[in-house]
């Protein structure tokens, strides 16, 4: 009898183990209360509106112009907290704002954050050295980096850090206009941005930068998208220059 | 009570055993190391962790290699310009791409490049899976961006298969990349004569080929102060003077340097005599109008090699030096069946 009392009790911690053991570790543990989330949407504007591709406005020499891509990096993301302290948001981020791609539009990324207030966004335009330097195929496809955002130079082995393109009417004519720009020689570090957003623990907030498309023609360099030409960086450095660096304090 | 017992051993067992993960029951032939001799002479072949070199990964990546499904319009594949026979070029001065779009410059061979530092005449490529990626996006190549191409592959029933085989997965950008490379690093040439004389002591050079060897190392030609070492080549950039003003900048498009205009690859040697023409841009149909080049001295270029002088050679020698780089001609290489389609 007591050999069968043994031998029921080890039959039952044998099923408790089966029927625990596999299982996955819960994710549903009990919110802290001291994290929550924030959501970082960037809203690229022009002439005051909202950006429709393809849809035309003007551009800084009243001319006619309109966007097809605007595809974009920005590395090194990270809040400003009223404190002073400051904290990392990603190593890298992905922008995309083209509406008819199977991967759809890419405005803004969600992470967590430490409760509190925050004041400010810090940010280079670019993709860090480091991650220009990695294999793009070596990314999993939801990553910022893989190589299914068609944002690699396969020539060099670097990045695209800032893809735009569209037209431009010039006396009647339609013409295209790009800058690809990359390099690390572009690479614009250490931008803030000031914006203002309360985090609260388990619930999640959102945080708005505007992308103002006509400051990137306009401050600090002066650019003409038809008399300064296209540009893949290297074929044209003073273009990708000074529009990267324009990029790159477009944000507000 | 024996059936209890039996009972709780058996439950054991399946609790022991439950929660192992899913493991392959056996080591595939696919995952099966791909033999690789490495010639006398020749350094320890360097291979990414990433991307070992199974058979698996060598006959899927000879297949997608010679496969035109990976051009836009399916009329080519890595093997158009880079025929076994050859050393893998095509014997054109320029290359044609999709639609007969000529590209920019000569394609270079495929010999050894398992033991090459950078890739492209530039440079501009650390590595040979990151090399794979190059001829998709240039629309003077196989202009099929690699997204797009492995969405063909994915939609291609016998290459989804291949690379559930081979990789585990689907096709992807990184099993394409691995593949081809792993593939190209098979590709060892080193069984010319020059070899078999050189490092297996056999005497089989004849007069001719012995004196092209002597003005190939004399102090007036200096041919081995960039053409050295088992390889036939420092993997340098150099700028010979072949042009005043260089429509293609070479060196200095991915290094920016003006000081590096028009500097290219010291290409290898080994196989030179089935790779004509010669030069970044296959100006020179034969052996013996890059020899008058070099004899020349080249034109004076700011960048030029200072190792570019101009020297006397009579026509005797020429065939002399030409007869020795003959000997650098790898007939079991470029006769072999395993690297063909």
């Amino acid at each position: 009898m007591k050999k069968n009392t043994i031998s029921l009790f080890g039959l039952f911690i044998c099923f408790s183990l089966i029927f625990t053991g596999c299982k996955d570790d819960d994710d549903n543990e009990t919110c802290s209360c001291t994290t929550g989330k924030v959501t970082l949407t960037i809203v690229p504007t022009i002439n005051g509106q909202e950006l429709e591709m393809g849809k035309v406005m003007q551009d800084n020499q009243a001319r006619d112009y309109w966007f097809t891509t605007l595809k974009f990096y920005l590395s090194n993301l990270k809040a400003v907290a009223d404190n002073g302290e400051v904290v990392s948001l990603a190593d890298v981020a992905y922008f995309d704002f083209e509406p008819n791609q199977s991967t759809g539009v890419k405005n803004g990324l969600t992470v967590d954050l430490a409760n509190g207030t925050y004041t400010a966004i810090q940010y280079d335009a670019g993709v860090r050295q480091d991650l220009n330097e990695k294999d793009p195929s070596t990314f999993a496809n939801d990553h910022p980096l893989s190589i299914n955002n068609n944002m690699y130079w396969s020539w060099s082995t670097q990045y695209i850090f800032t893809k735009t393109e569209g037209f431009v009417v010039d006396n009647g004519d339609n013409k295209a206009w790009f800058v690809h720009c990359g390099l690390e020689e572009n690479y614009e570090a250490n931008k803030t941005v000031p914006v203002s957003f309360t985090v609260t623990g388990g619930s999640t907030t959102t945080a708005t930068i505007t992308l103002n498309l006509d400051k990137v023609l306009e401050a600090p360099h002066t650019i003409d998208l038809v008399a300064d030409g296209q540009s893949h960086t290297t074929d044209n450095m003073e273009l990708a220059s000074k529009y990267q660096e324009n990029f790159s304090v477009a944000f507000e | 009570m024996k059936l209890l017992t039996h009972i709780g051993l058996g439950i054991g067992v399946i609790l022991l055993s439950s929660c192992e993960p899913d493991e392959k029951e056996l080591t595939s032939e696919n995952d099966l190391p791909f033999p690789i001799e490495i010639p006398a002479g020749f350094p320890a072949m360097e291979v990414p962790n990433d991307n070992p070199i199974t058979r698996g990964r060598v006959a899927l990546g000879k297949e997608l290699f010679f496969d035109p499904i990976l051009s836009k319009d399916r009329s080519i594949s890595c093997g158009s310009c880079h025929q076994p026979e050859f050393s893998f070029t095509d014997q054109e001065a320029l290359s044609l791409g999709v639609e007969d779009r000529i590209g920019e410059r000569n394609s270079p061979q495929l010999a050894n490049v398992a033991f090459k530092p950078l890739f492209f005449k530039d440079g501009g490529i650390p590595t040979l899976e990151l090399q794979v990626l190059a001829p998709f996006d240039n629309h003077l190549e196989l202009d099929l961006n690699v997204v797009d191409a492995v969405n063909r592959l994915m939609n291609d029933a016998y290459y989804t298969k291949r690379f559930q085989e081979v990789f585990d997965e689907n096709p992807s950008a990184f099993g394409l990349t691995r593949a081809i490379a792993a593939y190209e690093r098979t590709l060892i040439s080193g069984n010319s004569r020059f070899d078999r004389y050189f490092y297996q002591n056999e005497d089989v050079l004849n007069d001719a080929e012995l004196r092209g060897l002597e003005l190939f190392r004399s102090d007036e030609l200096k041919c081995n102060s960039c053409h050295s070492g088992v390889f036939f080549t420092n993997f340098q950039y150099e700028n010979v003077g072949l042009e005043l003003n260089y429509v293609d900048s070479g060196r200095a498009r991915i290094t920016l340097d003006p000081a590096d205009a028009g500097k290219f690859e010291v290409p290898t040697l080994r196989n030179i005599a089935v790779t004509q023409p010669y030069m970044f841009d296959g100006r020179f149909e034969t052996l013996e109008e890059v020899i008058d080049f070099f004899a020349s001295g080249g034109l004076e270029h700011p960048n030029k090699s200072e190792l570019m002088q101009p020297f006397s050679i009579s026509e005797e020698e020429k065939a002399d030096l030409i007869a020795f780089l003959e000997t650098l001609t790898d007939e079991s290489f470029l006769n072999d069946p395993s690297h063909r389609p």
